[in-house]
């Protein structure tokens, strides 16, 4: 079972003119992604996202940007660092990586210095959300391609399925994670554990600040240009968030005891975090030594349907750690419109965004799983590719 | 937590009357797009026009005949609020303040190739404000018309943008041949209500002012108090120093969608074994029969004698999309139930993504199927309390998304944005569950094409006669 871990870097640029520079080489290259990279990352057969952004200093004060290199990996860091060097990708993010403090021009073709500069610098995550455990790129690739290569039979209408119930289109390969719900709603009924956690969860919302109240009407999302140009361009979408955090005991301990139950939960759930299955993997990190705390995400579809969904579903784990940041609104996350502009104000764009499966969805890839399971199973004895053509017969002596 | 804030009798006389009906007795429509010279004169129009315009309350009496013989509409560009000088009304939103034709808002909107803002005959830009006039005859729409038009011209007003004229025939069927407008949410505590209240949402969904499905206070714009110079607005409760310019109000969404009828039936001759299979692509593409009738209740062939044609769920009994597809332009806007696992979470969800339609069709039905060149189809027109939450949305992440409902890469096969133009790369399919095998369509052509559009703002009585700048007579 492979394990998927974060990579989190934020290196201190030397200078306003390297910021620059990284600034506009890196927009360049996150726009050129998937056609001419000079940071390919489809080479790494072990990166499920990965992005550079250019955020403020600690103080948050213009001047003293850092470079924000994260990625989302299967494996440990030490593989993933002679990974990077194997595949080259290492030595093409030199350039980036010698613009910032910390890193000597060349490390990149040094595994242990190179690992040492990743283990080093690597800042470890508070809460890590995973929605598919286990799931490594290449069984998302080869799922996805098996899945493709079925529907071709099918539009070629050279498969003919007498059996149904083998192989239906639609409804069949996923009946394991919730797809086909029953009429009947889940019942409330008593149960004293979520009473408990209930009255934990409200009390928490009561100690970190928040109270109910009437919404300001006067709120109105505005959202940066730049953050609207990134957007919408693949499937899934990015968010990078750097906010302070309040400066006081209660925020000290509420956050990282928050964060501490939120990643046991993400480790029990199994990556279902209640109904939410549009996101890949988020992460909480606390940074510059308590001061902020970086959150990053990578959804599937719309940013508005993203914070819809966060509104919908998971308004008392938005209101306890955000709510130890500063500028939260006090009325909490179910405020709709104050949370986005909340959100919105505080979004940094990223200069590079990478995605491994830039057309796949967390429900496609369960689907696409799913049937590569039943598929290898059914055409076992023949292997198969034979069988998707249709040739029953085994033909391993072809091989 | 203040108390709720719903809908009251009270404020119908504050509240244009097409929030609340449709006037299905008053099927000609005209929408003249206006552009205004001077402020001065066109205040002075204002104040004429302001008693003529048909508010949501219905005069004393009973029955029928207290209907309004025709009704009259106004909606303003963010260029038109402007113009009129109140430039101290902040807190209009992003959506409305940038407008329609922004490169990034028609990404979401998939008004692209063909449909691209640029080409678009009707341009936000070019308009200031919006009059809706509905008529029972074609007659008297056209004696009205021309009775405003004839008035606005004295005041400097000129012509923005092309009129529209529409018509909506008795058995409300668009030109692909289905009944269109069954389901539409009904306002929570509105007089247009029947008393099923199926699909019944909180008022502030629609209109600003009230609390809407999130419990919230939709986003209103305001004004400083004593920037309200005739008094005519009331305060904001929230902060006594502002005055609620928006109470009242709503945002509308006009869009000309061309549809491409000839287009549509040759696809589907092309593209099906023989008729039986064509009526019945088609009404898996749609989600219901030529009837109205919906596939779930009815999914082998026509039923029109259902009686309750909006009366149905998916998870019940359709929850494999056997019946009407999961990409079925019905499942897509309005999904009801089948949202996620959850199907109560489902219609929560679903209510925070619905809008009013008022639109109507125009042009005539083609006749045969080769295509005669005329230009038909909707007059799309919706009003929401928030563009980005609710019509935005829809046309993003269920009309557009090609992920919807664990689909792969399908769009709305009827108003999704499809392949237009001979060199996009993107093609989209749209996928029929059904057994033993799936129907899939491949590279499904775009049917329906943007012609123009604008989003306005619809001010409540009491706003308009603050964008006039005289007092509200009692």
């Amino acid at each position: 079972m492979t394990k998927q871990s974060g990579l989190t870097l934020i290196l201190p640029i030397k200078s306003d003119l390297d910021a620059e520079w990284l600034r506009s080489n890196l927009a360049a290259m996150g726009k050129q992604l998937g056609k001419t990279p000079a940071v390919d990352f489809r080479k790494s057969h072990l990166t499920h996202f990965a992005r550079f952004v250019v955020i403020p200093g600690a103080s948050g004060q213009p001047g003293g940007d850092r470079l924000l290199f994260s990625s989302n990996f299967d494996g440990d860091l030490k593989g993933y660092a002679y990974h990077l060097i194997q595949t080259g990708l290492a030595l093409a993010m030199d350039e980036f990586f010698s613009r910032c403090e910390g890193y000597t021009k060349g490390t990149a073709n040094n595994p242990l210095l190179f690992f040492r500069f990743l283990k080093g610098g690597n800042i470890s995550i508070q809460a890590f959300f995973v929605a598919l455990r286990a799931v490594t790129v290449n069984l998302i690739w080869e799922s996805a391609t098996i899945r493709r290569e079925l529907e071709t039979s099918l539009d070629a209408r050279q498969m003919r399925l007498s059996e149904t119930h083998d192989l239906q289109p639609k409804s069949q390969p996923v009946p394991d994670h919730s797809k086909a719900p029953s009429v009947e709603p889940k019942k409330p009924g008593f149960s004293l554990g979520t009473a408990i956690a209930n009255l934990l969860i409200s009390t928490g919302q009561w100690i970190i600040g928040l109270r109910k109240k009437q919404n300001d009407p006067q709120v109105n999302v505005k959202t940066a240009a730049q953050l609207y140009a990134a957007e919408d361009i693949v499937t899934q979408n990015q968010m990078t968030v750097v906010v302070p955090v309040k400066q006081t005991v209660t925020a000290y301990v509420m956050l990282r005891l928050v964060l501490f139950v939120m990643n046991q939960v993400f480790k029990l759930s199994k990556g279902k975090l209640s109904d939410l299955d549009t996101v890949h993997f988020a992460r909480w990190v606390i940074i510059d030594r308590g001061r902020n705390i970086l959150f990053e995400s990578n959804f599937d579809g719309s940013w508005e349907n993203y914070i819809d969904d966060f509104a919908d579903h998971a308004v008392a784990g938005m209101n306890m750690v955000w709510g130890n940041c500063i500028g939260f609104p006090m009325s909490g996350s179910s405020d709709v419109e104050s949370f986005k502009r909340y959100i919105r104000d505080n979004q940094t764009p990223a200069q590079v965004y990478y995605s491994a499966y830039p057309d796949s969805t967390v429900r496609n890839i369960l689907t696409d799983i799913s049937l590569n399971t039943k598929v290898t199973k059914l055409a076992r004895p023949y292997g198969r590719r034979n069988f998707i053509k249709g040739y029953y017969g085994s033909l391993d002596f072809l091989n | 937590m203040s108390s709720l804030k719903l809908l009251n009798k009270a404020a119908l006389r504050d509240i244009q009357g097409i929030i609340i009906s449709g006037y299905g007795h008053l099927p000609y429509a005209g929408y003249l797009f206006l552009t205004l010279s001077d402020t001065a004169k066109a205040r002075d129009w204002l104040l004429l026009i302001i008693p003529r315009i048909t508010v949501a309350q219905r005069p004393e009496g009973a029955g029928d005949k207290k209907r309004p013989e025709y009704a009259i509409n106004i909606a303003f560009t963010n260029a038109g609020i402007e113009k009129f000088n109140l430039p101290f009304v902040s807190g209009f939103s992003e959506e409305f303040s940038e407008g329609i034709a922004e490169e990034h808002r028609a990404r979401r909107l998939g008004d692209d190739g063909n449909s691209a803002p640029e080409l678009w005959e009707i341009k936000e830009k070019d308009i200031h404000l919006l009059l809706m006039v509905q008529a029972p005859t074609a007659d008297l729409l056209k004696e009205l018309s021309d009775e405003l038009t004839k008035q606005y011209q004295q005041y400097g007003i000129t012509e923005g943008a092309p009129a529209q004229h529409g018509f909506q025939p008795a058995d409300n069927k668009e030109h692909f041949g289905f009944t269109d407008s069954i389901s539409q949410p009904f306002i929570e505590n509105s007089p247009a209500n029947p008393r099923g209240q199926q699909s019944c949402v909180r008022a502030g969904e629609f209109i600003l002012g009230y609390h809407n499905e999130y419990n919230l206070i939709p986003p209103t714009p305001t004004l400083k108090a004593e920037d309200d110079l005739h008094g005519n607005l009331p305060a904001l409760y929230f902060d006594h120093k502002l005055k609620d310019f928006g109470q009242n109000g709503t945002y509308l969404v006009f869009r000309k969608l061309y549809q491409d009828v000839a287009k549509f039936h040759a696809y589907l001759d092309a593209n099906t074994r023989d008729q039986a299979h064509r009526d019945l692509v088609a009404a898996k593409f749609v989600g219901r029969w030529p009837s109205g009738t919906p596939l779930v209740m009815s999914p082998e062939a026509d039923n029109p004698d259902v009686k309750d044609k909006n009366a149905f769920f998916y998870m019940n009994n359709d929850a494999q999309g056997l019946k009407c597809p999961y990409g079925a332009h019905i499942r897509r806007v309005n999904p009801r139930d089948s949202l996620g696992s959850d199907p109560i979470q489902s219609l929560k969800t679903v209510n925070h993504h619905r809008i009013l339609r008022r639109g109507i069709q125009y042009g005539e039905r083609l006749s045969g199927t080769r295509d005669d060149g005329a230009d038909r189809g909707i007059l799309f027109l919706c009003l929401n309390a928030d563009i980005r939450r609710q019509f935005e949305f829809m046309q993003q992440s269920w009309i557009n998304n090609p992920k919807f409902a664990d689909l792969y890469n399908d769009r709305d096969p009827i108003t999704g944005n499809n392949k237009d133009l001979a060199d996009d790369t993107r093609e989209y399919d749209m996928t029929i569950p059904s057994i033993p095998v799936r129907e899939k369509f491949k590279g499904m052509p775009r049917f329906v094409h943007v012609k123009g559009g604008a989003y306005f703002f619809l001010p409540g009585i009491a706003a308009l006669y603050c964008l006039a700048g005289a007092k509200r007579p009692d």
